[in-house]
C-alpha cells in the first residue's frame, strides 16, 4: 500500500501568519499564462472520455 | 502540448489500468493498488492519461479547506471570545479548496510538458464554471516534485513537513479570478 494522501493541518502560528501574509494581494496571472492555462485546458478536455 | 491519440479516462472499478511507471514506486503502487479504493470510498477521484498500450500518466482529485488561526494583536482572551463571533471585516479564516492528492507521469514522457499541463486543466477546471466554491488547489508533493510546484505557482503551505517525504503545498486561484 502506497503512503496516504496527507490531510491539510490547521494552520497557526508562523504558519497562518505567512499564509495570511502571502494572500493578502494576490498576483493576478500574466496574459500569457491564462493563454497556457486555457490552452491546456481545450487539450485535455478534447481527449476527455466524459463530460467535462 | 500533443495530446493526439491519448485518451483522458475517469477510473472506476472496471479500468484496465494499462502498464505504468513512473520511477517512484510509491507512486506506481498508489494508481495500481490503491486508486480505486480511494474511488469505491468515495475518498478520491483518479484522472488517467493512457494510449493504447500504455498508461502515460494519472492525478486525482478530492475535497479540502485551508482554515487557519486568526491573526492580529488582540491577546489570547480575546481571540478566544472573538472566536465565538461572526467573521469580522478581514474576513474568513477558513477557506474551500481541492487537493490533488497524486500526480505522476510516466518515465517515458518526462519533460514534454504533461505535467504542466494537468496543471494548468485543474486550475481552469476550478475557476471555469465551477459548481462549487473553490479558492485554492493545495497538493500533497512529492520532495522530488517541490521545484515542478513551485515554477508552477504553488507555495509551501506550513513549514511544519520540511522534513518528510510530501510536502503540503497550495496555489490561489484568485490569481486568475478574471480568468
Amino acid at each position: 500500500m502506497a503512503k496516504p494522501i496527507k490531510e491539510t493541518p490547521f494552520l497557526s502560528g508562523t504558519d497562518a501568519k505567512n499564509f495570511v501574509r502571502e494572500n493578502k494581494e494576490v498576483v493576478k496571472a500574466s496574459k500569457e499564462e491564462k493563454e497556457q492555462i486555457r490552452a491546456s485546458y481545450e487539450a485535455l478536455k478534447e481527449i476527455a472520455q466524459f463530460a467535462i | 502540448m500533443l495530446f493526439k491519440e491519448f485518451k483522458l479516462i475517469r477510473l472506476n472499478s472496471e479500468t484496465n489500468i494499462l502498464p505504468f511507471d513512473c520511477g517512484n514506486t510509491d507512486l506506481n503502487g498508489f494508481l495500481f493498488d490503491d486508486a480505486k479504493n480511494y474511488a469505491n470510498e468515495l475518498l478520491a477521484t483518479t484522472f488517467i492519461i493512457q494510449l493504447e498500450t500504455e498508461t502515460v500518466a494519472y492525478f486525482n482529485y478530492l475535497n479540502d479547506k485551508i482554515s487557519h488561526a486568526e491573526i492580529g494583536n488582540k491577546d489570547t482572551f480575546l481571540n478566544r471570545i472573538s472566536s465565538l463571533l461572526p467573521a469580522g471585516k478581514d474576513g474568513y479564516t477558513s477557506y474551500p479548496a481541492m487537493k490533488i492528492g497524486r500526480l505522476a507521469v510516466s518515465k517515458n514522457f518526462k519533460g514534454k510538458g504533461y505535467g504542466r499541463d494537468i496543471l494548468n486543466f485543474t486550475k481552469a477546471l476550478f475557476v471555469d464554471n465551477n459548481r462549487t466554491g473553490c479558492k485554492f488547489i493545495t497538493v500533497d508533493a512529492y520532495r522530488e516534485s517541490l521545484d515542478f510546484y513551485l515554477k508552477n505557482g504553488f507555495k509551501y503551505l506550513s513549514s511544519r513537513d520540511k522534513k518528510s517525504d510530501t510536502r503540503l503545498m497550495y496555489y490561489n486561484l484568485g490569481s486568475l479570478s478574471d480568468y
